[in-house]
């Protein structure tokens, strides 16, 4: 009975790794081959809309300056642009900063002072949703450094009437300090470059990622504003915008400089906590995205996939005990070991953790060089994000049976303060 | 022994893929992070305004006849205040005219530049125009970067404008003309009238009964706008959008499929056909003094007396019937 559990699993995990394998390289030859579906960013507006831009902070005096300037330095006009930096309950001098901008630019920074209760992005942007003047906010995380024409590029996605969010894409500041953020800016470049220009381009589920990008308020309130119980709030408004018929749309020329974690511990820790969140949305969106009247087929099929992600390492670990076990118990079909073999190899060559084909080519089409030699040590990161995630996987496990709302961890961030 | 080869041979299959990029590592080449150009800002007129600055100098220098351009070895100017081209001429320098460049019919050159004006006769071919003042191409003149005028651009029937055609005040297109981009405070078309495309037969047809309870319109398929209809909201198709005659659209129009606007319909805000674009007789995209953007991926095809007060787009090319 075991050894039929056991094989009936491993086959169930090779499976999946066909379903990812086959995804992702449909992905790929899409985004290398297939016309690429035009976004916004070509409409010219000389009455552009009133936007409001919020910057959740907690402990930021780091980068504050640095984000708030690029706002103001920002070819958007002036007198339609609202800027909500939110104090969330910091210790530094975050609030000195963001009072000095509030002094000089009373009529365009507005600082919130969020001085208790429940910390965290989702509650301060619920608390956006009451306080921004206009219907479409756009969101920057801290550490970001916006360019000039990103808030006009961002902000036409609206013109079309469908579109409930918008994401732009994330590129690593600090690629080159270290070999952890050399990986992280290969990793960046696949998940944009090729995943969600082509999810965008087939019309399936590109992820509103909640640090460059934007959304309808009107919208968001319509299903109900943030979730509180959740680290991943821009996973589960993508879920729910779609469930509801609405689209999330995705600007590639949208580019923003981030910082990604320098040390492996800051890696873990955000890794950990992305999938809590992530998870804790699949199990909330899951059902409502297979019984949306609003999806297609394969809007479904790429929506269970999206939301999956942080369930299949955890998933492929379980797999690789299981056919240790087997073999061990000398219930492992010489079959069972080439396929699982194979998949596995397939999976990370064009599946989920894609570094030779996603990735590559991504970087091929970033114009990468030399940097592509160290792809090969993307497959034993494999193994620290599985470690990672499947962490995150039982936190989820945790609150969803303790009924508890998860802490927010915020990224160190590695930058000096410059103000 | 054989166990230890083996487990050597073992480790080294996993560790070969990563040997090259040891290399890397210790020494790295290819460590920076991916330019952004945190500066940029899109402008429809950025060729010309660009090429204005570049040229500032020599006009403002005072010299005359033929002098260095740029840090170009290969290219030279002609300045002057009044230019000429003959017809059929051909001239490799680059001319500046302090007050007006008039080239006549079939000369070729390079860039032109006329302060005041710009005259071309009947095909001439050039690499890019640009005036201060006003702009008039004849027939069948072939521009292969950009042209740009300050005042007004005329462009005569037959006539191919490159990557870019922009003003900032009237643009004018004749019949045929050819065009991927066009700019202007007034888009309009002084030419023939084309086939508009077949309306869908299984379209979901709007009148406006039924689409004032709802702020915005979205269609899952083609839609067909029935003729008269006004609408005070944006409109979405996720196929085509077809637009009959006489419609009045207060928002945005945007359509995955084509989005054809028949005679004398107006749409006030954009509009963004995915795979194509048909703007019929008299029809208008934007309103005045306010520039709004035609948009498509595909091709756009401009009736006469169409009109955008704004910016045209068309990736695959678009011409004036």
């Amino acid at each position: 009975m075991v050894v039929v559990v056991l094989q009936a699993y491993a086959a169930f995990v090779v499976l999946v790794m066909v379903v990812y394998a086959v995804r992702h390289w449909y992905f790929t030859m899409n985004r290398l081959w297939a016309p690429q579906r035009p976004y916004y960013q070509d409409l010219y507006d000389t009455e552009l809309p009133y936007i409001t831009v919020v910057v959740p902070m907690h402990n930021e005096a780091a980068v504050a300056t640095g984000v708030i300037d690029a706002l103001l330095n920002s070819t958007y006009p002036m007198d339609r642009l609202e800027i909500l930096p939110f104090d969330d309950q910091s210790h530094d001098d975050t609030s000195t900063i963001l009072h000095d901008y509030f002094e000089r630019y009373p009529l365009i920074v507005k600082p919130v002072y969020m001085l208790g209760g429940l910390r965290g992005k989702p509650n301060a942007l619920n608390v956006a949703l009451h306080l921004a003047t206009h219907d479409i906010i756009l969101v920057f995380d801290a550490d970001y450094t916006p360019g000039k024409d990103i808030l006009r590029a961002l902000t036409m996605a609206f013109s079309d009437p469908e579109v409930g969010a918008v994401m732009g894409r994330v590129i690593p500041l600090n690629g080159g300090k270290n070999f952890l953020t050399r990986l992280l800016s290969l990793e960046r470049s696949g998940g944009y470059q090729v995943d969600q220009q082509a999810r965008y381009n087939l019309d399936l589920i590109p992820q509103y990622g909640g640090t460059v990008g934007g959304f309808r308020r009107s919208m968001v309130t319509d299903i109900g504003g943030f979730d509180l119980s959740t680290l991943a709030e821009d996973t589960d408004l993508t879920a729910r915008l779609f469930i509801e018929g609405r689209k999330v749309v995705y600007s590639n020329g949208s580019e923003c400089y981030e910082e990604v974690p320098e040390s492996w511990p800051a890696r873990f820790r955000q890794l950990r906590r992305w999938s809590r969140g992530h998870n804790r949305a699949f199990f909330r969106n899951v059902i409502g995205i297979v019984r949306s009247t609003h999806l297609s087929f394969f809007q479904k099929l790429d929506g269970v996939l999206l939301l999956a992600v942080y369930v299949i390492p955890p998933l492929l670990l379980i797999g690789f005990v299981a056919n240790a076990v087997l073999f061990f118990m000398g219930a492992l079909p010489l079959w069972s070991v080439v396929a699982v073999v194979f998949f596995v190899v397939a999976f990370n060559s064009f599946g989920n953790f894609a570094p030779v084909y996603e990735i590559g080519a991504a970087e091929l089409i970033d114009g990468a060089g030399r940097r592509l030699l160290l792809l090969p040590y993307l497959y034993y990161l494999f193994l620290f994000n599985s470690w990672a995630v499947t962490h995150g996987l039982i936190d989820t496990f945790g609150d969803l049976l303790k009924q508890r709302s998860p802490h927010w961890d915020k990224t160190a961030r590695s930058r000096v303060s410059n103000s | 022994m054989l166990a230890i080869l083996s487990v050597a041979a073992f480790i080294a299959v996993f560790a070969l893929p990563l040997v090259p990029g040891l290399f890397e590592l210790a020494r790295p080449r290819d460590n920076s992070g991916l330019p952004i150009q945190l500066g940029y800002s899109r402008d429809p007129r950025f060729f010309s305004q660009s090429f204005r600055a570049k040229i500032a100098p020599l006009r403002e220098s005072g010299s005359f006849g033929r002098v260095p351009f740029l840090d170009r070895h290969d290219e030279r100017a002609s300045l002057g205040t009044l230019l000429t081209l003959a017809p059929k001429s051909h001239t490799s320098h680059v001319q500046i005219a302090r007050e007006q460049l008039i080239c006549g019919a079939g000369a070729t050159m390079t860039d032109g530049y006329g302060a005041k004006s710009v005259l071309c006769g009947d095909a001439v071919e050039a690499r890019t125009l640009c005036s201060d003042g006003t702009l008039v191409l004849g027939n069948g003149c072939s521009v292969e970067r950009w042209v740009d005028a300050e005042s007004s651009l005329d462009v005569g029937n037959g006539c191919s404008l490159g990557m870019s055609a922009s003003s900032g005040g009237v643009v004018t297109l004749g019949s045929g003309v050819r065009f991927e981009r066009v700019f202007g405070e007034r888009v309009t078309v002084r030419g023939g009238v084309a086939p508009s495309p077949q309306r869908v037969k299984d379209a979901i047809t709007l009148r406006e009964s039924d689409i004032t309870k709802s702020p915005n319109v979205i269609v899952r398929g083609d839609a067909v706008v029935l003729e008269g209809t006004v609408l005070d909201a944006s409109i979405k198709a996720q196929g085509s959008l077809f637009i009959e005659r006489g419609v009045r659209i207060m928002g945005n129009a945007v359509a995955r499929g084509t989005l054809v606007l028949l005679d004398e319909s107006i749409i006030e805000g954009h509009a963004f056909g995915e795979r194509g674009l048909f703007l019929g007789t008299n029809s208008r995209i934007g309103v005045p003094g306010q520039g709004k953007t035609a948009y498509t991926a595909g091709r756009a095809v401009l009736c006469d007396g169409a009109t955008v007060h704004g910016w045209i787009v068309s990736e695959q090319g678009g011409w004036s019937a």
